[in-house]
């Protein structure tokens, strides 16, 4: 019985250890490695015959393994030994190469790729990895930055490409010193080889690991958000120039409007007293008082308006040939040039600007109105229109020999309901509506005059084109005109 | 009666058991390595059934001492037939 299951058991091991041989033989290879594979095939032969062994030992049959007497069964735990010593040795060696492959990867794709620019120094300053972005930012090729000292680096290779390079070498030489984290910001110059950008340089001290001791430097682009934040300084700027005007206009406004107002109540008075007195000549007076103080009410109102409306209408701009601006403008001011005798003279070799042909002619008529009230008791008056082409832009000037501008008030005349002479015709609007209209057409407005009785010259420039970078900020410099509130 | 042959077979064996158990935690990465590693204590058994065969109770540790044998062989043979199924899963090497 014994004897029988004993030589059952050698024949299944002899089979189920041949299948096993055969299936490792047909292919099984990609599990462990060769040197495994050819230890494993050789526990299973002398598996194999160990069996063959057992089986001939109750059979009185020699066996293969007779030749190697008794010590053939040390070879079993010696193969055990030795396939599981390999497979170890083979799997170490495998996770190294994985270990490498996925510091290859990290480096590779993910720190060689990143926007931000990394380098790495080790304890004595030595600069060990940059990655790609560090050449994009400083323009120098890796093999000009790896393995110089940082020093070096800084003083002779960095610092010539910044803004402020001796503060900025200062700083970043302190990253080294300092055991913390710290940063130093930067004005990357443009070059031949690379961009005008801000960085923000970032080091920390490296505890652990190979550079222990070193610094791990980051530089992030922070060239978006310094453009973000000077852009909110200029539109807070203008917010403020804006809400100052505003506050100006509003005291401006409501006193102006109250001469009239103050007119009209004072001759309602005095006509219901006429009135009742039964003096219906003096009322008459009065009501033409009235009358006067709320038309003059009226068209106070009305240019107010006009004024709030420059820079928030939806106006159709298009070329717009000066020359017929000029035309037009001489034309709705013809009797008043006839009733003041005033010699016309018109210069304008400008090529066509870009614009609201409307407003130009706007602009135009209130600066010939302007030097008309103002020509004094010239006998000789004259004026002078010119558009003229300048850089990038066009010059256009009225020019007349009236009774001039005194130096202290060139500042001021372009301001809401300022005029020269308080009893001269008009509202004192009709020289900032010029201005309103110039500046959103990106153009500037200046007077000049040698002084009372030498005449004055308001000058303007138009753009050629629009500049397309800075339309936001003069839309914004423009649209919430004083009093815009008025035209809603 | 000990065999000096059988006596110095368990010692080996013992001394891999020692490196077995001393690296069992990178042994855990061998593809179903519990099974494996089974064969080998089972074999280990095997060995010293046959040194105790020598000494005390002939037939049983005999007996065992065979059943070992095969148990261990068919343990190995089923480790190399089911890690050759599911090869595709670890691709170690």
């Amino acid at each position: 019985m014994a004897q029988n299951l004993i030589i059952g058991l050698a024949w299944l091991s002899i089979a189920v250890l041949a299948g096993a041989l055969g299936v490792l033989i047909a292919g099984w290879n990609r599990v462990l490695g060769r040197d495994a594979r050819r230890l494993l095939t050789g526990l299973l032969v002398i598996s194999i015959l160990h069996g063959i062994s057992n089986w001939g030992e109750w059979h009185g049959i020699p066996s293969p393994t007779d030749p190697l007497e008794d010590y053939f069964l040390l070879l079993l735990p010696a193969l055990w030994g030795s396939f599981l010593y390999v497979f170890l040795r083979e799997h170490s060696r495998a996770e190294l190469h994985r270990s490498e492959e996925r510091y290859r990867s990290l480096t590779d794709d993910v720190l060689e790729t990143t926007a931000a620019g990394i380098c790495i120094l080790d304890s004595l300053g030595h600069v060990v990895w940059v990655n790609q972005a560090v050449e994009e930012h400083s323009g120098l090729k890796r093999h000009e930055i790896v393995g110089g000292h940082y020093v070096g680096l800084i003083e002779e290779r960095l610092k010539p490409l910044v803004d402020d390079p001796s503060g900025w070498a200062a700083e970043m030489l302190a990253i080294f010193e300092h055991e913390g984290e710290i940063g130093v910001e930067c004005h990357v110059l443009p070059g031949a080889d690379r961009q005008e950008r801000w960085l923000e340089c970032r080091g920390q001290p490296i505890h652990s690991g190979l550079y222990a001791g070193g610094r791990i430097l980051h530089f992030y682009d922070i060239t978006e958000r310094k453009r973000a934040a000077e852009h909110r300084e200029r539109l807070l700027k203008v917010l403020e120039t804006q809400k100052a005007e505003l506050e100006r206009f509003v005291y401006t406004v409501s006193h102006d409007l109250k001469a009239p107002l103050i007119t009209i109540q004072g001759f309602a008075g005095i006509l219901q007293e006429n009135l009742a007195r039964g003096e219906l000549g003096e009322a008459q007076t009065d009501l033409e008082r009235i009358e006067r103080a709320a038309n003059r009410m009226e068209k106070l109102l009305e240019e107010l308006l006009d004024l709030a409306r420059i820079g928030r209408e939806n106006i159709a701009e298009a070329p717009v040939d000066l020359a017929g601006v000029i035309a037009e403008a001489l034309e709705g001011l013809r009797s008043e040039i006839d009733r003041r005798g005033a010699a016309v003279t018109v210069h304008a070799t400008a090529p066509a600007v870009w614009g609201c042909r409307t407003r130009l002619v706007e602009v135009f008529q209130n600066l010939i109105d302007n030097s008309l009230k103002y020509l004094g008791n010239q006998l000789d008056p004259a004026i002078e229109i010119g558009a003229e082409p300048g850089e990038n832009e066009v010059v256009c000037f009225v020019r007349d020999n009236g009774i001039g501008i005194d130096s202290k008030y060139v500042n001021k005349i372009f301001e809401l309901f300022e005029q020269l002479d308080p009893h001269c015709a008009g509202t004192g609007i009709g020289l900032t509506i010029v201005k309103r209209i110039v500046e959103t057409h990106g153009g500037r407005i200046w007077v000049e005059s040698e002084g009372a009785g030498h005449g004055t010259t308001f000058w303007f420039t138009l753009g050629n084109r629009r500049p397309p970078e800075e339309t936001e900020v003069q839309d914004a410099q423009a649209s919430p005109s004083p009093g815009a509130e008025l035209a809603d | 009666m000990v065999q000096q042959n059988e006596f110095l077979t368990l010692l080996v064996a013992l001394g891999v058991l020692v490196f077995v158990v001393s690296n069992r935690q990178g042994l855990r990465d061998l593809p179903r390595s519990s099974l494996c590693l089974a064969a080998f204590l089972v074999l280990v058994a095997g060995l010293a059934f046959t040194v105790l065969e020598g000494l005390v109770w002939q037939d049983v540790f005999n007996m065992l001492e065979h059943f070992c044998y095969g148990a261990s062989s068919v343990l190995l043979a089923v480790w190399v037939w089911l890690v050759s199924r599911g090869a595709s899963q670890w691709h170690r090497t």
